[in-house]
């Protein structure tokens, strides 16, 4: 009796270990981010009816919400365009849907207004998500401003990919955590260091001194400390 | 894959005789136990069997990522032992052309190898400072042949330069054979962490600049140790303490009701800097960082969601121009505006006798939805602003204008200070020219020179107000 049991103990342990291998491999898979289209004469659909709506709401078209794309709507949406100072070709691409606050993302999962086209900015924004998601706003643009002032820095690689997966050089890269869809803050913290905003003026290396291991980093001169982050040369 | 496979065969075999053997050996044989044996038999086999996978696909993956390392490291061994011998052969060349020609071969060949070193390089500074050797050595080299021009020859001094840095190379190149041995021996993975600085532990010592002399190269590139001692020629006036600093924020917060102000401290970085956190009606916070010499604003920023737009991009500039002015910066010009997520982005340029000087630049963030000042970065202005001593243009207009390609449609053009490589300055015409897209061309004002091109990716993103 005691061996039977100890027989269906082993069982279960088999079928667990098992199991957990196979559940471990088929969760390797990478998340796959939609990719941003345009609306333009002759799209239909309920993004069009978004659009005329907004542009209805605001004074700039005048005719029914119908869902199609017409001359009258590419007429609203030049209007729009002038006004907010885009270029005006009707043609609803990033940037105008990014200015009426609509996403055209096809899975439209948040209403949130994006309008990156550049990869380099999108990846940016990705480590900023994975490092510093919980941070005051002011210490995520210090986070992307770290990996441009590594890019001009001597001592690392010269563009935005090779910092953020040079081996060992960020957390997030060996935990997988750089592949999560970054939020909006962390897209606007990575467009504000791109444009040249940096609080931390110049620095190459931070860290947060409550996880952080290596005694090389814990060495270096603290500069300045922004949230859970410490800044340094 | 198969291998590993055949060899778990034999394991399986064994696993269940053994269970065999015992079952026949045991006098209390009943129907109960051999159930049980069989179960746990086939139990024993699917861990042995799931292990395996569990191993094979491990051990995959291992191999698959030593590969990339061993791929980075060849490359790294191949560019290294190019520039050696480019290096010689720089050492014999006599020609303009030819030096010109050895010079980019070798700005390519530390280009590739500082790209292989950075996807082996591990957690210590050790590989950083060699990165630092290949990109100084890339940039010396791409400085030189533009220097060159394919008409000069190297002078001494730079012949000499070069000539260190070549002594480096070869020590570079024994200390990367050592890996090599060590590798075919069987004694190092790549892949470890630790791997590269381990076996090069005692050349990357020879690097840390206190330690070995090799040119504290001339010029201030790119990728120079510059940003550590820029000079603030825009900063005049007396250190300011935290209380005076106190009062300057109150000035700068645009027309919002301050809850609080926060002093965060002093950052002693490239720049001095004084830092607030204010709290403002409704819980939102702004950082303002004031420079600690003079106390003017370097840097705003504040985060917040926005609603639809409502302000074209005349508007914000009038704002952008409107706000500076009143915290004291006047005679400025907007010369470039770009709308990002409802974020409209205006750089404003310092003016000096109607030339625009590039250099000195302020960049504004406002709100679409209601004209907020959402950031302001002064520190281009900051480190560069003072008064010029302009050169007086040798070429008119219409001249500088007859040096752009013809088959550009230029604007009327007009002169502007810009940058020139890292520390200089130009003065040149500027002629937003429409070709396959937009433009920006300068021409130098006094030599005539084409100096530089500017290529507008994405024009629905800006537009430039001339």
């Amino acid at each position: 009796m005691k061996k039977k049991i100890v027989a269906i103990f082993f069982v279960f342990l088999t079928l667990f270990t098992v199991t957990t291998a196979t559940f471990i491999f088929a969760n390797n898979g990478t998340e796959i981010v939609a990719e941003a289209a345009v609306l333009k004469t002759g799209s239909s659909g309920t993004q069009v009816k978004t659009l005329q709506t907004k542009l209805k709401s605001w004074g700039y078209y005048f005719s029914s919400v119908d869902g199609i794309f017409g001359s009258k709507t590419k007429t609203a949406v030049i209007y729009f365009q002038r006004v907010n100072g885009l270029t005006q070709d009707g043609i609803v691409g990033a940037k105008t849907a990014a200015s009426l606050g609509m996403s055209l993302s096809s899975t439209s999962t948040s209403s949130s207004s994006s309008g990156y086209s550049s990869a380099d900015v999108y990846l940016l924004a990705k480590l900023v998500y994975a490092e510093a998601r919980g941070e005051p706003y002011t210490g995520q643009v210090a986070v992307a401003a770290v990996v441009l002032n590594r890019v001009k820095s001597s001592l690392f690689p010269n563009t935005i990919s090779g910092v953020i997966y040079e081996p060992y050089a960020f957390t997030c890269v060996s935990d997988g955590q750089i592949n999560y869809a970054p939020n909006d803050t962390a897209k606007k913290a990575a467009q504000d260091a791109m444009n040249g905003w940096d609080p931390s003026n110049g620095c190459i290396y931070y860290y947060n001194p409550a996880t952080a291991t290596s005694t090389w980093m814990k060495k270096r001169p603290v500069l300045l400390v922004i949230g859970n982050h410490a800044f340094t040369l | 894959m198969y291998k590993e496979n055949d060899r778990n065969k034999p394991y399986k075999n064994q696993s269940g005789e053994t269970q065999k053997t015992k079952d026949e050996k045991n006098p209390r044989n009943n129907n109960g136990l051999k159930i049980t044996i069989v179960v746990m038999a086939f139990a024993l086999i699917g861990l042995v069997v799931g292990m395996c996978v569990l191993g094979t696909s491990k051990s995959e993956d291992t191999t698959l990522k030593d590969a990339s390392f061993q791929r980075a490291y060849f490359d790294l061994v191949a560019e290294t032992n190019d520039i050696a011998v480019n290096m010689s052969k720089l050492d014999a060349a006599n020609s303009a052309l030819q030096q010109q020609q050895l010079l980019y071969e070798i700005w390519k060949n530390a280009d590739l190898a500082e790209m292989s070193l950075a996807s082996l390089s591990s957690k210590d500074s050790g590989v950083g400072s060699l990165i630092k050797f290949m990109n100084q050595t890339s940039d010396y080299c791409y400085f030189l042949a533009l220097e060159l021009k394919g008409e000069k020859t190297l002078t001494t001094e730079q012949e000499d330069n070069l000539k260190k840095l070549s002594e480096m190379l070869k020590e570079v190149n024994s200390a990367l054979s050592d890996v090599q041995g060590k590798i075919e021996n069987g004694g190092l993975e790549i892949g470890d962490e630790s791997a590269l600085s381990g076996a090069m532990g005692d050349m990357f010592e020879k690097f840390s600049e206190t330690s070995v002399e090799y040119p504290q190269l001339i010029y201030d590139g790119p990728f120079s140790d510059g940003l550590a001692d820029k000079e603030t020629k825009g900063l005049n006036g007396d250190d300011i303490d935290e209380a005076k600093g106190n009062e300057l924020v109150k000035k700068v917060i645009p027309s919002e009701k301050i809850e609080s102000i926060t002093f965060d401290g002093e950052w002693d970085t490239d720049i001095a800097t004084m830092n607030y956190t204010v709290k403002i009606e409704g819980g939102q916070e702004i950082m303002v960082q004031l420079a600690k010499k003079g106390g003017s604003l370097l840097l705003l920023n504040r985060d917040r969601e926005l609603k639809s737009p409502e302000i074209s991009s005349n508007k914000a500039v009038d704002i952008a121009e409107k706000y500076l002015r009143e915290i004291g910066y006047s005679d400025l010009q907007s010369v470039w505006t770009s709308n990002i997520g409802g974020i409209y982005y205006i750089n404003l340029a310092a003016l000096q006798n109607n030339v625009i000087l590039y250099p000195d630049l302020i960049k504004v963030k406002i709100a679409s939805d209601d004209g907020t000042i959402l950031g302001v970065d002064a520190k281009g202005y900051a480190y560069n602003h003072i008064e010029r001593s302009l050169e007086t243009p040798k070429l008119s207009v219409t001249e500088a204008k007859a040096k752009v390609k013809s088959s550009l449609n230029a604007n009327e053009g007009r002169l502007a200070l810009i940058p020139y490589r890292t520390n200089g300055e130009r003065l040149t015409y500027e002629f937003a020219c429409e070709g396959d897209g937009l433009y920006f061309i300068y021409i130098d004002a006094v030599t005539g020179e084409e100096v530089n091109i500017l290529f507008v990716i994405d024009s629905e993103n800006g537009t430039l107000l001339m």
